[in-house]
């Protein structure tokens, strides 16, 4: 018995190396993709004196900002951390919780208050190149995150092995990772939506006070507690969306703003009803906005964000 | 609970360590508890109907010993019971819809007979078919009954097997049963890597080309030509590496547990004729129906006609045990004229001898030709087995060399280079590893004898691909025979 633990263990060991050798040897292979960016991101978030304003969100904020006007304006440094909602709304979050500083402020405006799954392989490639990232993935998602891992390790070795990984995008729009600055901010020029309106769906969880989670207003607590111990703050605003797409009138929307207020017992900068925009303002999904909207979202927040006090 | 399942790891690793930690007296009540847990993980009701078969066969083999006049009587009883079970919960629904089929033609005036919303137990098919040889060899003489009823019930609910075999004989498995086991490195090492060759067959190779063949199969009579063939071929290498990769599996998890299990395949797509395929496919199967339907109805002893009778009545009861549906009569019965074919092939042949004398490259040739035309002719019957209707089925084989109307590549279109590397290499490691079997008898006791470098190099090479291929969700892919 002995004799074949030990070779199960030497085993064991043989085939652990070779999945170190894929994950951290072999070269990445998702450079084409979007989310590869948060490796930037990231870098900026550690290398940006504070005091700095750090946006925390879905994909709106990466494809919805001018950190560089929002610079300006307000006179701090910016970093943009939104990032594609397959990542959930913790996993930014928390990474900018970890690097806050004193006298930084983060701007959450995530598109939903639901706690948002996070699709692990979307999480193995947007951590690709700084691994220590996936420690800042929420609790509950570590073990899909894991058993995600064999998945992850076959495409890529695949891709290098026919050397398909990294190849430029066969059609270049908005999401290739060349068209974001080193903000953060995607700078696509986006003009007028290239979907019809007849594309629109609608989001019965924006605005919606039912889909409120206690669990995600608990957690934006702690991490509000948390900036405030470290002298930083964090606020809360809005992502824009479609109007076309929004189920809820100007009442829910107020019920929506009270049960988020008592929720988060904290600062909301913004009110639901500013980020209500005509469907011309958008590019692709309800919430990218084009190069207009960009403009409006920002001036927008600069507002938000005089009014609080910045 | 799949063998391809986490939880099965678990429970697997605590039976292994539990057999070999308990005196080697408690072995066997650690056996009963793992086969009890295992079955009832499915279904804890069906486990009744197991106890229930298993009490039967021993009480009417217990009866045998003692009236023996009223052998032959309790015998008949004994299969006349379990054939209705298992008419009961497997053929019913598929019986009342042809007798429905026949009222509503000949619009008879009869009531529709109602369709039951009866549940297949898991293993139902193997189990009873392995209780019943047991009662017909005891009956026979072959052996005498086992008097320990905990021995027969390992016999009968042994985990491993239970859910899709092999087909256990009571003389191969019962003896290993009451001995007690010792801890040989040699049988966890086979074992083990008996368990690494059924999950790179199943996880590597069968859940990979299922996603094509499933995709394919929801729009079927769309394609045509070329990727229907390819499609074809899939699902043959898909079927062979399901059942041949859980009954891998199943060797493995009993050597481990110091029990020998009989071999279930043998490379059947090098068969050189229907009736070798036979010889080398669901071993077990075919050894039981030559056994227990083909010889008793007579065998090649009799006419020539009732020999090819005999022939086409085994198969078709071949099909009808793989399922209730006409697709599997159809399969079974493909298979018996086949094979009648062969044996009118054979005797015609036998009659000329002179024909077909070649030198050793020329029946090297012919033997590779025979090869390509028996795989030819059981992927043809794989196409009965898949389909969802006979129909289905005639349509696919109509299309198959329809290459005028191959436009539509469907679940094949647009592959990027690395999705065709990711099905193709695993493919081309299956044929190694089927050559490999062919040419060198096993090719884990060949690779044993390699340098120590080599081998090592190839394990762990192995089960690196087979942890690439694990599913992401928990959900892992049934195997195909379980539902049979």
């Amino acid at each position: 018995m002995k004799r074949f633990l030990a070779k199960c263990i030497k085993l064991s060991v043989l085939v652990g190396g070779m999945i170190w050798l894929t994950v951290l040897i072999i070269p990445q292979q998702y450079r084409n993709v979007y989310t590869s960016v948060l490796t930037a991101k990231y870098e900026r978030l550690l290398e940006t004196e504070s005091p700095k304003i750090i946006l925390v969100g879905g994909s709106s904020m990466a494809f919805g900002m001018n950190s560089e006007e929002l610079e300006n304006q307000i006179g701090m440094n910016v970093v943009n951390l939104g990032m594609h909602a397959g990542l959930g709304n913790r996993f930014c979050l928390e990474i900018a919780k970890d690097n806050i500083r004193e006298g930084d402020v983060i701007v959450f405006a995530p598109e939903y208050w639901t706690e948002t799954e996070l699709q692990s392989e979307l999480a193995l490639i947007s951590c690709q190149d700084d691994w220590h990232l996936l420690l800042d993935i929420p609790q509950k998602d570590k073990m899909n995150v894991i058993k995600t891992l064999p998945l992850y390790c076959k495409k890529k070795l695949f891709m290098f092995i026919t050397n398909s990984g990294n190849s430029p995008n066969e059609i270049v729009n908005e999401y290739d990772p060349q068209f974001f600055n080193v903000y953060g901010d995607n700078i696509y020029d986006r003009g007028e939506n290239p979907y019809s309106k007849e594309a629109i769906v609608k989001e019965p969880n924006v605005f919606n006070p039912d889909a409120i989670s206690e669990e995600l207003c608990e957690y934006v607590k702690n991490v509000n507690s948390y900036c405030n111990k470290k002298g930083a703050k964090m606020l809360i605003s809005f992502a824009p969306v479609v109007e076309d797409s929004v189920v809820y009138d100007s009442k829910t929307m107020d019920v929506f703003a009270d049960k988020l207020q008592d929720a988060l017992d904290m600062e909301i900068i913004s009110e639901p009803e500013n980020y209500i925009w005509p469907f011309e303002m958008f590019y692709g999904t309800n919430f990218h906005l084009n190069n207009t909207g960009v403009e409006l979202r920002t001036q927008q927040l600069i507002t938000d964000l005089n009014n609080a006090g910045y | 609970m799949l063998f391809n399942s986490f939880k099965y790891c678990c429970f697997f690793a605590a039976v292994f360590l539990a057999n070999y930690g308990v005196p080697p007296k408690w072995q066997k009540y650690i056996l009963l508890t793992a086969n009890v847990y295992f079955y009832m993980s499915w279904n804890p009701v069906m486990s009744v109907l197991l106890f229930g078969i298993t009490v039967l066969s021993f009480l009417v083999v217990f009866l045998m010993e003692r009236w023996e006049k009223w052998k032959k009587t309790l015998l008949v009883i004994d299969i006349i019971f379990s054939v209705a079970i298992l008419f009961f919960f497997k053929y019913l629904n598929f019986f009342n819809e042809i007798i429905n089929h026949f009222i509503n033609r000949w619009t008879l005036p009869l009531h529709e007979l109602r369709w039951f919303p009866v549940i297949l137990p898991i293993g139902i098919s193997f189990y009873i078919f392995q209780t019943i040889s047991y009662v017909v060899d005891v009956y026979k003489g072959k052996y005498k009954a086992e008097k320990n009823f905990l021995y027969y019930a390992l016999y009968v609910s042994f985990f491993p097997t239970v859910s899709s075999g092999p087909i256990e004989r009571a003389g191969n498995l019962l003896p290993q049963l009451k001995t007690e086991k010792k801890p040989l490195y040699e049988n966890f090492s086979y074992g083990l890597k008996r368990i690494s060759v059924g999950l790179f067959k199943k996880t590597v190779i069968a859940d990979t080309v299922a996603f094509y063949v499933d995709t394919a199969y929801e729009d079927i009579y769309t394609y045509a030509g070329i990727p229907l063939i390819i499609i074809t071929l899939l699902y043959t290498i898909q079927i062979y590496c399901d059942f041949s990769g859980y009954s891998d599996i199943a060797v493995g998890c009993a050597r481990m547990l110091g029990i020998k299990l009989k071999e279930n395949f043998c490379c059947p797509y090098f068969s050189s004729s229907i009736k070798e395929f036979w010889r080398r496919w669901h071993i077990s199967l075919s050894s039981w129906l030559t056994d227990y339907v083909y010889i008793p109805l007579g065998g090649n002893r009799g006419t020539y006609g009732r020999y090819l009778r005999n022939l086409m009545i085994t198969f078709l009861i071949s099909g009808l045990w793989h399922g209730a549906n006409y697709t599997y009569l159809a399969w079974g019965g493909y298979h018996g004229l086949l094979l009648i074919i062969q044996a009118v092939y054979a005797r015609y042949r036998k009659k000329k001898p002179e024909q077909y004398s070649f030198n050793r490259w020329g029946n090297l040739i012919l033997r590779i030709v025979k090869i390509v035309c028996t795989f030819i002719a059981v992927n043809i019957g794989w196409i009965f087995f898949r389909s969802k209707s006979v129909a289905e089925a005639v349509w696919i084989i109509r299309n198959l060399l329809n290459f005028s109307e191959q436009s539509f590549w469907g679940v094949f279109e647009d592959l990027a280079v690395s999705n065709i590397a990711m099905l193709i290499t695993p493919l081309i490691l299956l044929a190694v590893i089927e050559v490999e079997n062919y040419l060198q008898g096993d090719m884990i006791q060949w690779i044993s004898k390699k340098k120590s470098y080599i081998r090592w190099a190839v394990y762990a090479i192995f089960v690196f691909i087979i942890f690439l291929y694990i599913p992401v969700v928990s959900v892992q892919k049934q195997f195909i025979y379980f539902q049979f």
